[in-house]
C-alpha cells in the first residue's frame, strides 16, 4: 500500500477505536501491518490462517474490543467457514483487492474473481476503497455498520491506495 | 471415563469464569449440567479455541475456560501454535477426546490412530499440557488449573457416551446477547454499543 494511504488507514483505525488486530501478512497490506505492529496503541496478533484470525477477533469483540483482521482477499476463501458460522460477531476485514480492474499482477485475477461474489453470498457489507480521500470515511462508515449490524464488514483496498 | 461425569465434577468449580464450549453433544451436556449466562455455546468446528484465545487476550484479568473436542481441535490444529505464541495466562483449554465424531454416529477421528493432542500442544509450545484418563485426576487437575495463572491445556481421554440430554432450542443470536450482557455486567464494560437516534420533535408537525 502507498505509505500515505497506510498512514490514513492507521489514523482512521485509531479514531474509531479499533485496537485489536489479527494479521496474516500480505504484500499490499504490508505497510499497514508495519505501522500497527510498532504502535503500542494496537494489540497485534499474528495468525496462521484467516479463519483463525476471524474467530480470534470474534472472541475479542465479546471482551469489549472492536477488532479487525488484516489479510489478502485470497484469504477470504480460507475464512469463509468462520465467517459463515460466526456471522453475528462484528469483525472488520481489511483486505487488499488483488485482481480488481487495473491490477498489474498476472496472479491477481484468479484471486479477485471470487472476492465480491463471496462477500455477497456471505451477506457481508463491503466498500471498495480506490482513492486516498475515501479512506477516512470508509473506515468510519464500516465501524458504524460493525456496531449496528453486529456482523463482519469488509473494506477492499485497490486503485491509487495500493499503487 | 465419561464426559458427563467430568462435566459434573467441573461444574461446582466454575464461578465467574467465561466458558466457551464446542459444538455437538458437549454443549448440550454442559448446558444441562451447568446452565449459566457465562457460557457461550459456540457452533463451529475449529472456531472454539481461537475464539477463547481472543476473549482471553481482550480480558486479561478474567479466567477463560475452553471446552474443546478432538474433532473440532483437529479441524483447526494450527490455532495451538497461535495460542502458544500469545500464551495468555488466563486461558485454560480442556479437550474431551473420545477418538471419534460422536455426535454424528461415532466415525473414528485421527486421535484413534494415535495422534496425541497433548503432545502436539506441548510441541507447539504450550508447556503446561497433559493428558488425563481417570476421573480423580481430571478433578484434581481442573481444580489446579482453574486457580493457576498459567496457560494450560488438558486432554481428557473419554469413552464415547452420550448422556440423556433434554431437547433444547438454540440460536446463536440469543447465545451472543446473553453472553456479552453477562460480560458487560460483570466487567463493567460496554460491548453492545447503543445507537443514539436523533429525533424530530413530533409536536412540531404543522398541519395544513
Amino acid at each position: 500500500m502507498r505509505s500515505s494511504s497506510a498512514g490514513l488507514v492507521v489514523d482512521a483505525l485509531k479514531r474509531n477505536e479499533i485496537r485489536f488486530i489479527t494479521v496474516l501478512p500480505d504484500s499490499w497490506m504490508f505497510e499497514v501491518y508495519e505501522l500497527v505492529d510498532k504502535d503500542p496503541y494496537f494489540k497485534v496478533i499474528p495468525v496462521t490462517h484467516e479463519a483463525e484470525g476471524v474467530s480470534i477477533c470474534a472472541g475479542a469483540w465479546c471482551g469489549g474490543q472492536r477488532a479487525a483482521i488484516i489479510m489478502e482477499n485470497s484469504g477470504l476463501r480460507s475464512a469463509t467457514e468462520a465467517l459463515g458460522r460466526l456471522y453475528c460477531f462484528p469483525v472488520l476485514l481489511l483486505m487488499s483487492y488483488r485482481g480488481d480492474v487495473g491490477d498489474r499482477a498476472f496472479f491477481g485475477r484468479p484471486i479477485g474473481r471470487t472476492t465480491e461474489p463471496l462477500l455477497q453470498v456471505l451477506g457481508i457489507p463491503y466498500l471498495t476503497v480506490r482513492k486516498e480521500a475515501e479512506i477516512e470515511s470508509a473506515v468510519r462508515d464500516a465501524t458504524q455498520t460493525l456496531d449496528t449490524a453486529l456482523g463482519p464488514v469488509a473494506l477492499l483496498f485497490s486503485g491509487e491506495t495500493v499503487r | 471415563m465419561k464426559r458427563i461425569d467430568c462435566l459434573k465434577l467441573l461444574a461446582p468449580q466454575i464461578q465467574d469464569h467465561l466458558v466457551v464450549v464446542t459444538l455437538g453433544v458437549t454443549e448440550q451436556e454442559w448446558d444441562m449440567v451447568k446452565p449459566r449466562d457465562g457460557n457461550l455455546l459456540l457452533s463451529g468446528m475449529g472456531t472454539v479455541t481461537p475464539f477463547g484465545l481472543g476473549l482471553a487476550l481482550a480480558l486479561p484479568g478474567r479466567k477463560v475456560v475452553v471446552l474443546e473436542s478432538d474433532g473440532s481441535l483437529l479441524f483447526g490444529l494450527n490455532s495451538l501454535a497461535t495460542v502458544a505464541m500469545q500464551s495468555p495466562n488466563n486461558l485454560t483449554i480442556i479437550v474431551f477426546d473420545n477418538e471419534c465424531y460422536e455426535s454424528i454416529g461415532g466415525a473414528p477421528s485421527h486421535t484413534s490412530a494415535g495422534v496425541d493432542l497433548g503432545g502436539v500442544a506441548r510441541e507447539a509450545g504450550i508447556r503446561n499440557a497433559i493428558t488425563v484418563r481417570e476421573l480423580e485426576e481430571f478433578s484434581l487437575e481442573t481444580q489446579r488449573r482453574l486457580k493457576e495463572n498459567e496457560l494450560s491445556l488438558m486432554v481428557a481421554k473419554i469413552e464415547p457416551a452420550i448422556a440423556d440430554v433434554p431437547p433444547r432450542y438454540y440460536h446463536l443470536f440469543e447465545e451472543r446477547n446473553r453472553f456479552v450482557r453477562y460480560i458487560e455486567e460483570t466487567e463493567r464494560i460496554p460491548v453492545l454499543r447503543p445507537t443514539k437516534i436523533i429525533r424530530r420533535d413530533p409536536t412540531k408537525w404543522v398541519k395544513k
